[in-house]
């Protein structure tokens, strides 16, 4: 005989992570369900760190305080280690340029910011100046920092059309480092005048970063303008706390205006909409009624996105999810790509999915590499 | 194939397994007999994890097995007839992918009268067949692959799952213990031939039962040496002791502590030896 998993409605998870109080006295089977889509959406640790400033953690189950303290202490870890690593990657990046700009979470927990609180990530990100590329990848490379083995048609893809160079390694630490030189892809023909970022940063703890109302506005474009929607519903979070935390009158004018200026607005508009739909908290209306798009382009979308950013654990039902996702995926190529380069890629793309489902999806891994 | 589900409660960690590969199944239910309970009574395990046969064609001509914890695959598929060695590297992969409340060593533990030893030894220095013949001569077993150390402590505690043989040490064990509980072997691993023995059942029963360490010993088998014994310098210990540290980078400042503690508080040995009834007089009494 089998087991059946119970499944969970996107909401009962979304207020299970926003009252974590309400969780006392849930049964055995809704809690197995409740720690693998947390897991799954990287969200355990931040769940584990709101918990633990509640003392709600010794409330729960035997399991599920195993699995909140293994998380805390996880999450701590990588914050004590970010500072270290970091300041490695200074001293050498300092050497060819004084433009080394961390992004996303590895800027918040630098800068001390609370949306790092419980926040893992997987690489650090900084931007430099492009003609530097090469420099630092060679000057990085001395110091044990390797790229990642990728194949050959992905390999060109990251240095003919992306905004970023293959991930690097350190082989000795494991520390992975994404080194970009732009927000997005210039192939998309949207890539900003990166000056109008730069203009937009604070030195905090020795670290460059942006200013809260650019961070908002990255990690939206970033959420966004995206094809991938796997592991998205966890930056609703991000973008909810750098609001709670820094959502001024003037913040909010300095990040409208800068995505306006850099061509941004959508993509600024559409992050905080889901964000602040799904995670329930008000938007200023500066914002909520400047609405960048025709009555059914904005429900077109509240289709694609509103679903594509559902947790995306099999456990938890969100209605249409699967043909959403497609269409997120679609038009996050959309956004990136001119039109036959774009059907170049999916056909590739697509031949080496079909070719994976019939023979197993380890067939274009070759034979020694681990993943 | 029918799909399968049990649950075992290996303390301080329970599973929950499905699986479609038939003698992977059997496998675990003869090996975790003591510890075997149905799926259905396991409601909040702390993993879930699913091995399964792989791919639509390749079932038919070279078939393979995945190894799932959720939805996470951490490893390459496996040919199936490696599945069961899969199985139990994937639990201890779980283990130390997840585990951070305890400082993990790549070592064998075992213990008499709740009074541990820990053997942490390279693949090759004979460490599981030193298990295998304690546990079967009075000695309690904790682990033959982590410890367990409860930080800035000497307390370990045990995981007890099955003891992992290879080569050459397959046939000794059979011919030694006949009646024990050996799986199928799983060939041509990135080890050699492996395969997996029960531990007695005094062993399962007490796997809730901390123990102290006392001492530190790093076995080497070596043909042609009765049993030559050294004593082993605390910094060489030590840092032979941190090179088998799983999660020491993630701990940090509470690994070092706790292994520099441990260090200092036990004793620390070598020992050379192709007899193992001599090796264990000699733990009996003079280490313990």
């Amino acid at each position: 005989m089998s087991y059946k998993a119970a499944l969970m409605s996107e909401k009962e998870f979304i207020d299970a992570m926003l009252a974590p109080a309400s969780c006392v006295g849930k049964s055995d089977v809704w809690w197995c369900t409740f720690i693998k889509i947390l897991r799954f959406e990287r969200l355990l640790s931040l769940f584990a760190y709101k918990c633990d400033s509640l003392a709600l953690i010794e409330e729960f189950p035997q399991v599920v305080q195993g699995h909140l303290q293994n998380a805390l202490i996880m999450a701590k870890r990588q914050a004590d280690h970010l500072a270290y690593e970091a300041s490695l990657l200074s001293d050498s990046i300092s050497t060819i340029t004084n433009q080394c700009l961390y992004l996303k979470g590895a800027a918040y927990s630098l800068a001390g910011l609370s949306v790092a609180n419980g926040r893992l990530f997987s690489d650090i990100d900084v931007l430099v100046p492009k003609n530097k590329l090469e420099n630092i990848e060679r000057s990085l490379l001395l110091k044990g920092w390797l790229s990642k083995p990728i194949n050959d048609y992905d390999e060109n893809y990251y240095r003919e059309w992306a905004h970023e160079i293959p991930p690097l390694v350190q082989t000795r630490r494991g520390t992975v480092v994404d080194i970009h030189h732009n927000l997005v892809p210039p192939v998309s023909g949207k890539a900003p005048d990166i000056n109008a970022f730069l203009e937009q940063t604070m030195v905090v703890n020795g670290f460059t970063v942006l200013k809260p109302h650019a961070m908002l506005l990255h990690s939206c474009i970033h959420l966004i303008f995206n094809e991938s929607f796997k592991q998205a519903h966890r930056d609703l979070y991000d973008i909810a706390a750098l609001i709670h935390d820094f959502g001024s009158d003037t913040f909010w004018s300095d990040a409208i205006k800068l995505a306006k200026d850099t061509g941004f607005y959508s993509e600024l508009f559409l992050a905080c909409r889901y964000s602040s739909i799904k995670l329930n908290y008000n938007l200023p209306s500066i914002l909520a009624d400047d609405i960048p798009f025709s009555w059914v382009g904005l429900r077109l979308r509240d289709f694609i996105l509103g679903r594509a950013l559902s947790p995306h654990h099999p456990l938890c039902k969100a209605k249409g999810k699967g043909i959403a996702s497609f269409m997120a995926w679609i038009r996050g190529h959309w956004c990136k790509m001119p039109v036959m380069l774009l059907i170049y890629h999916l056909s590739v793309k697509g031949l080496r999915g079909l070719v994976e489902h019939l023979f197993g999806k380890h067939i274009f891994i070759s034979e020694g590499t681990s993943k | 194939m029918a799909l399968k589900s049990f649950s075992i409660d290996t303390h301080p960690f329970k599973f929950r397994i499905r699986t479609d590969i038939d003698f992977v199944a059997d496998s675990i239910e003869s090996l975790y007999t003591d510890v075997l309970k149905s799926a259905m009574d396991e409601a909040l395990p702390h993993y879930d994890i699913e091995l399964k046969n792989s791919g639509f064609i390749r079932k038919l001509f070279k078939p393979q097995s995945q190894f799932f914890c959720d939805q996470r695959e951490p490893f390459l598929p496996m040919p199936i007839d490696k599945a069961l060695a899969m199985f139990e590297w994937g639990l201890n992969w779980v283990v130390s992918a997840h585990e951070y409340r305890h400082v993990i060593l790549h070592s064998a533990v075992l213990a008499k009268d709740d009074k541990a030893i820990l053997f942490p030894a390279p693949p090759g220095s004979g460490k599981s067949t030193l298990t295998t013949w304690l546990c079967h001569n009075g000695w309690r077993l904790l682990s033959d692959e982590m410890a367990l150390m409860t930080p800035n402590s000497r307390e370990v505690t045990p995981f007890v799952r099955p003891i992992c043989l290879k080569n050459n040490a397959i046939s000794l064990a059979r011919e030694w213990f006949p009646s024990g509980r050996f799986s199928k072997v799983s060939p041509n691993t990135h080890k050699g031939d492996v395969i997996h023995l029960s531990p007695p059942a005094e062993s399962w029963h007490a796997r809730a039962q901390q123990a102290e360490v006392v001492a530190i010993v790093f076995p080497q088998y070596t043909k042609g040496i009765f049993c030559d014994i050294y004593k082993l310098d605390k910094a060489e210990a030590f840092s032979t002791l941190t090179a088998n540290a799983f999660n020491y980078g993630v701990l940090g400042e509470l690994g070092f502590t706790t292994l520099a503690n441990l260090v200092e508080g036990c004793k620390t040995f070598e020992v050379k030896y192709d007899n193992l009834a001599e090796l264990q007089s000699f733990l009996e009494n003079d280490v313990l």
